[in-house]
């Protein structure tokens, strides 16, 4: 045809088995004997113009065997259910699995000596059923990237995403090249949000690339990124907890099912890990289900799973509170973990800062301030338990005394600024003149992909490690110029001071020492890389006031306060937007969002006029508080803050609209006509509250 | 010296669902094959991706990790994330 350069299959890629490392992935990427949503990519096209590319796409000629489509959780787990994969044994079955099913593994927690003895000792036992639908992170950059594969059979691609190191190596992965062969250039990221953690186009450019001997651009469309992309999972969520009258939490049992899409994803266990984990429950038992189903494979978002399983314990915390006239917060203190309690998992906490992000919302203002017609007012807590991973940084002292931080860590959320400030406050100079870069795969040491909020934490301790390491060379490089012992240079506000005893000497600033290092021993540079440990758990409290409009159902946020312990808000206002980014999120989440989808697995709302996320005209302004209780194992203090955030909202909004209508919605979206149906019912004596 | 270890409700098959165990090594990685030879199968669920907490530290990777006399290692699920 016309333009076309160059196509590509599943036979223009190695050949991959089931258990094999980035199986999924590879198949996801490009579909081989089976197409299992979709979306899912069969072919790709480079053309000269866009027009001749999506005219040779269009020309593809694929011959399909129907399969019957599973796209619910009830129906892949259904006895009968049509499988997905031919090899997908459940992992954590008990007995073991024998014949394949759409459960791919099964987490189990337990804790405590009897659980039925526990909800014995109970006065009050609430258990509640909740379903969520797939939601979009919300990036508004689709996904992007350009390819150029020299006939030296190395390539560059330019592209934005979480982790650059990460695309290198999943693009390596399914091309079955070596690393060495892939540079990745990072661009700015137009939000992310965990939707950029894994791959889609990567390999298929540099393929055609190699082919047509062009650089190949592609980007998706926005119905693309809808159909072809990972949302995170759709739940059913059964959740029962009992307290004693006194509201001490006796026993809890969780059943959880997260979809993967069509493929097996890991929400089960983070759910898991983070459904009773804010409380200290004396017996508890947690099941979590892995799904597959015929929808694209799902995606990181936010504090994956936390959200969902929050929407569930904060509700039917919200229900004991009232069943025995507590009030909501004081029933959180009396529960609440603190330093020393043991984690669902068993370790103890170390220091968190959970109970005290529950007194600053109950000290706030909002708490006691009165409301109005048809509103109510909601509170609820979340946690993320954020990582740490490998990360590199370099410094490099210019000639004028400034500096370039160079990181492996995509900014998705302000961390270039936070590294500066770190710097800064390291080597004792303006943060001004610092300039914090994200360096290509090539320019700086291997870095893990910005997820788990562990940008600021784990690659700021890299930075820190890496001025640290400066300062003892500046020192060294001051001694030669003082003509004294090292051990008798110190680093004191940006200037080596001579201690000695062996008269006055004029303290040296960096840019006196950088001015000669010619002379001293030459540039200036030096790196930290390391493994970070011991990332800090992060807590929220939420609280929200809606006003119901019981003639349409629409709900209006009217007040939305939020605490957060960021451990120490490096850069105050990029934590205060993290904390208000993840509230409008979850609005959304709670309001309006859903994937649609009609019987055949087609996806019916691939836009943003049809999938609404809330806009500023939405939402109040979000009156963030930060709270800092240092984590111990970092330097300054750093917990990650970019996840927790959207973890309470959900459940907040829930309780609040069950404040103003009296109406418990435990399926998502809580949208008008959902809220309607459900004032309605209860309007006409028939409905659940 | 024999430390003791605490293993997540996930992990406890191999040991017939006890919670504390004790073990010998050097390092997580030592500590894990004698865990091994104690428990049979409990080092291929350990080497599938376990993090531990050590002095209340979470270390993600944790083979050639010291294990410091007296301490207490708490075993847990590999832990990702999001955003």
């Amino acid at each position: 045809m016309p333009g076309v350069k160059a196509v590509v299959t599943r036979d223009d890629f190695p050949a991959v088995s089931p258990g094999s490392r980035n199986y999924d992935l590879c198949i996801n990427i490009m579909a081989r004997d089976k197409v299992l949503y979709e979306g899912h990519a069969v072919a790709a096209v480079a053309a000269t113009t866009r027009d001749q590319a999506r005219a040779a796409a269009a020309a593809v000629e694929v011959v399909y065997d129907v399969l019957p489509a599973v796209l619910t959780i009830d129906e892949a787990i259904a006895p009968d259910a049509p499988v997905l994969h031919d090899h997908m044994m459940t992992s954590g079955a008990n007995p073991p699995a024998t014949e394949p099913s759409n459960i791919s593994d099964i987490t189990r927690f337990a804790g405590g000596d009897d659980l039925e003895a526990g909800f014995a000792k109970a006065d009050v036992i609430v258990e509640r059923e909740f379903t969520t639908k797939p939601v979009h992170q919300g990036y508004i950059e689709p996904h992007a990237c350009v390819a150029d594969t020299g006939q030296d059979g190395h390539t560059s691609i330019w592209c934005s995403s979480q982790g650059h190191f990460n695309v290198r190596s999943c693009t390596a992965a399914m091309l079955g090249w070596e690393n060495t062969r892939i540079k990745v250039i990072p661009a700015e990221i137009g939000g992310g949000f965990g939707g950029k953690t894994t791959i889609y186009l990567e390999p298929l450019a540099v393929a055609l690339s190699a082919k047509s001997g062009r650089p190949v651009k592609m980007v998706m469309t926005r119905d693309e990124v809808f159909r072809a992309t990972g949302p995170a999972p759709g739940t059913k969520i059964k959740v029962k907890l009992g307290a004693d009258r006194d509201g001490n939490l006796m026993a809890g049992d969780a059943h959880l099912y997260y979809s993967g899409g069509a493929y097996a994803g890991p929400g089960g266990l983070l759910g898991a890990m983070t459904v009773f984990e804010s409380y200290n429950i004396a017996d508890f038992a947690i099941e979590a289900f892995n799904v597959v189903v015929n929808t694209a494979k799902s995606a990181a978002y936010r504090a994956p799973a936390a959200p969902l399983t929050a929407f569930a314990v904060e509700t039917v915390l919200d229900e004991i509170a009232e069943g025995l006239g507590i009030d909501p917060i004081d029933l959180r203190l009396r529960n609440a973990v603190t330093e020393g309690d043991s984690s669902t998992m068993g370790f103890p906490f170390a220091r968190i800062g959970f109970i005290e992000c529950l007194e600053a919302v109950r000290d706030h203002p909002h708490y006691s301030a009165p409301l109005g017609p048809n509103q109510g007012r909601g509170l609820a807590a979340g946690y993320w338990f954020n990582i740490g991973e490998s990360s590199s940084a370099t410094v490099n002292l210019n000639e004028d005394g400034t500096a370039t931080v160079v990181t492996g860590s995509p900014d998705i959320g302000g961390s270039r600024a936070s590294m500066a400030l770190m710097a800064a406050e390291e080597l004792g100079i303006d943060p001004y003149d610092i300039r914090p870069v994200v360096g290509d795969t090539e320019a700086v040491g291997f870095t893990d992909v910005t997820e788990g909020s562990r940008a600021t934490f784990a690659t700021g301790m890299a930075v820190v490690e890496a001025c640290r390491n400066m300062v003892v060379e500046l020192r060294g490089r001051a001694a030669k110029m003082m003509g004294v012992d090292v051990d008798d240079v110190d680093w004191v506000d940006g200037q080596a001071v001579y201690t000695g005893d062996d008269g006055a000497k004029d303290p040296l600033p960096v840019a006196a020492i950088t001015a000669k290092a010619k002379r001293t021993g030459g540039p200036l540079t030096a790196t930290g890389s390391l493994e970070a440990h011991g990332a800090g758990p992060g807590f929220a409290v939420h609280l929200c006031d809606v006003e119901v409009d019981s003639e349409t159902g629409v709900v209006r946020i009217v007040r939305y306060t939020a605490s957060q312990d960021a451990g120490t808000a490096i850069h105050p206002s990029y934590v205060e937007g993290q904390i208000q980014g993840g509230v409008a999120q979850g609005v959304g989440w709670a309001l309006n969002e859903e994937y649609i989808y009609d019987s055949d697995g087609v996806m019916e709302n691939p836009g943003f006029l049809d999938y609404r996320v809330p806009v500023a005209s939405d939402l109040p302004m979000i009156d963030a508080i930060i709270v800092e209780v240092p984590n111990p194992a970092h330097p300054y203090g750093v917990r990650g803050v970019g996840e927790t955030g959207i973890v309470p909202p959900i459940p907040a909004v829930a309780n609040a609209i069950y404040a103003a209508t009296g109406c418990r919605l435990r399926d998502l979206p809580m949208s008008p006509i959902r809220v309607l149906e459900a004032v309605t019912a209860k309007r006409n004596g028939d409905g659940d509250s | 010296m024999a430390v003791r270890v605490h293993l997540s409700s996930n992990l406890r098959g191999p040991t017939g669902g006890v919670a504390e165990v004790e073990a010998d090594g050097a390092t997580v990685g030592a500590l894990i094959d004698d865990l091994d030879r104690r428990y049979p199968g409990l080092g291929d669920a350990l080497r599938a991706g376990v993090s531990v907490v050590i002095d209340g530290l979470l270390v993600a990777h944790p083979e050639y990790e010291p294990v410091p006399d007296g301490a207490k290692i708490y075993f847990v699920p590999q832990t990702a994330g999001g955003s």
